[in-house]
């Protein structure tokens, strides 16, 4: 391979892929503005006080970025392991000016060499689902350190629930003649993937995922269409996924925060495996 | 910014245009070696040191990499950063590395975290107004017995700058043809000879002016003149314009001893009339 090669294939072929393909997403996959509002309802008192209120944002999603636009005094830093992630997502904001200010990091979250105590407000969207669960604590730990003491951590997050459980063929029954659109492939997603039923150790495997539905689609060849799109976003399907119990989920949060007000996701097909969660830090 | 990271050409041009800079713009091998020779004495027993580098320079970060340090490179320019790897001989310990874009001067970093800050060059970018604040930083960003280890370049007097200047134009003339290292030599010389003593600064902007003038010492064909300068310029456009804040010794060993000790102050082997290779450590 080429040098040329080499740097278009890590670098910028990856991201151009990855920016397309979060086209095909909504919400909830994608923050909606319904919880942009609520977003800004949680973390505006913070950020009041301050006259250059300092945020990181966790990730690169663009709505969240475009959201603090208007923050014009605000110090926006982006911090995301995939350097192309960044680059995709900055694509797809709509205020393209508002990345000149920001300041980006490609790091991991629990290692981020930031600064103790420096910032006001932390936003992520279901950051916590695509961490290992055994490194949250470490995660949560350096959120708080971050974080100073009157500064918030506001993120939608993921807890597994007994009462929303779904069977993946009933699913996909559901879905075997709806037009393959961004709606029913989130939706789909969400419903066959995220509310799969518990296993223990709370990962949401991909790999397994996909052997389900290369059994689905041999006696039902006509979801294929639905499915190439979910391929053409998630193949070689080896991203996993990490949850626990509401009750789990909030216990290992406390250790590390007080839970000051939680908003609840409303009319989507995570309604009832999500919270957005306004956490201050507990010094 | 994104649209010009877009294409692969801009990445692999930037990186091209690199490959033809030489010492003294970048760091000579003998530069190197003084800079390990610092580095080792200072990380001698750290497995795993944390090391910070201003700028994208891929000679620090091979440095780095070979003792296996975990390294964050700091750099306005997040194309740099990534065009530079091309350039790395530990190309996979490029991509391990924490990135940052942003300013160095207000890039926030965790105070009293790093080993050693490597900086090539870098003295000259700080504008004057922020010179004072970007120190205290570098300061704060080490651990108490850190060093930060960096070249610098500065003005010694007008005398010996026409001097330097002519001599390197007597040594070009001579030579049917030049190497990268004199057209590296010239370009320094010319933006250290452009300095104004008001503003403290010099740049590229007036590369003809000041090498026509010299030129006029010696007996050359406009042609000859001609085609050096247009060598010359093929590697280091005087445009656009950069500005280059240019201390005298004094002034610079002034502002370094405010918050670092002078540990050693060597002149750089690559061209040993202007810069020299400091291990400053922490006050």
């Amino acid at each position: 391979m080429t040098k040329k090669e080499s740097t278009s294939k890590k670098f910028i072929d990856p991201w151009k892929t990855m920016a397309n393909n979060w086209n095909l997403f909504c919400s909830p996959g994608r923050p909606s503005s319904r919880n942009i509002l609520d977003y800004e309802k949680l973390f505006q008192s913070t950020v009041k006080k301050r006259k250059n209120p300092k945020i990181l944002i966790l990730g690169a999603t663009p709505e969240l970025r475009d959201l603090l636009n208007k923050f014009k005094k605000a110090e926006v830093c982006i911090c995301d392991i995939n350097i192309e992630m960044i680059l995709a997502m900055t694509e797809l904001m709509k205020k393209k000016k508002a990345v000149e200010r920001e300041i980006w990091m490609k790091a991991n979250w629990k290692d981020m060499p930031l600064k103790k105590d420096y910032y006001d407000v932390i936003l992520g969207d279901y950051i916590t689902s695509a961490f290992p669960l055994k490194d949250h604590a470490e995660l949560f730990n350096k959120l708080r350190s971050v974080l100073n003491k009157n500064g918030c951590f506001v993120s939608r997050i993921f807890f597994y629930n007994p009462d929303a459980v779904e069977d993946f063929n009933q699913v996909a029954d559901k879905y075997l003649n709806k037009k393959v659109t961004p709606r029913t492939i989130t939706d789909f997603w969400m419903e066959a993937y995220f509310r799969g039923p518990y296993r223990k150790g709370g990962v949401l495997s991909g790999k397994r995922f996909k052997e389900k539905m290369n059994i689905y689609v041999k006696k039902n060849p006509k979801i294929k269409p639905l499915f190439n799109k979910l391929d053409q976003i998630l193949l070689p399907y080896n991203k996993d996924y990490n949850f626990c119990s509401l009750k789990q989920t909030e216990k290992s949060l406390k250790r590390y925060f007080v839970i000051k007000e939680k908003l609840p996701e409303i009319n989507t097909t995570l309604s009832k495996n999500t919270f957005i969660y306004k956490l201050s830090p507990k010094k | 910014m994104t649209k010009q990271i877009h294409g692969t050409k801009y990445w692999t041009d930037l990186a091209q245009w690199w490959r033809k800079v030489a010492p003294p713009v970048r760091p000579s091998k003998s530069d190197i070696k003084i800079y390990e020779r610092f580095l080792k004495k200072v990380i001698k027993n750290k497995k795993q040191p944390k090391i910070l580098i201003l700028g994208a320079t891929p000679e620090m970060r091979d440095l780095a990499a070979k003792y296996r340090a975990e390294t964050t490179v700091c750099d306005i320019s997040l194309e740099m950063i990534i065009a530079m790897i091309q350039l790395m001989t530990h190309k996979k310990a490029g991509q391990k590395e924490v990135w940052v874009k942003a300013s160095w001067v207000t890039v926030p970093l965790k105070h009293n975290y790093y080993d050693v800050i490597l900086a090539d060059g870098v003295i000259c970018n700080i504008p004057w107004s922020e010179v004072n604040q970007w120190w205290k930083h570098l300061n704060q960003l080490l651990k108490p017995k850190g060093v930060f280890i960096t070249r610098a370049f500065c003005f010694t007097s007008r005398n010996e700058i026409d001097k330097s200047l002519n001599n390197l134009i007597k040594k070009i003339l001579k030579k049917r043809n030049p190497l990268a290292t004199d057209f590296g030599q010239l370009k320094i010389t010319l933006e250290i000879a452009s300095y104004n003593s008001k503003t403290r600064t010099g740049s590229n902007a007036k590369y003809r002016e000041l090498f026509f003038k010299h030129i006029e010492n010696f007996s050359v064909f406009q042609t000859k003149a001609n085609k050096i300068y247009r060598q010359l310029v093929k590697i280091y456009p005087p445009k656009p314009v950069k500005v280059w804040r240019i201390p005298t010794r004094a002034q610079r060993e002034k502002e370094i001893k405010k918050y670092f000790k002078i540990i050693f102050g060597i002149p750089s082997p690559s061209f040993p009339t202007i810069p020299t290779i400091y291990l400053l450590k922490k006050k």
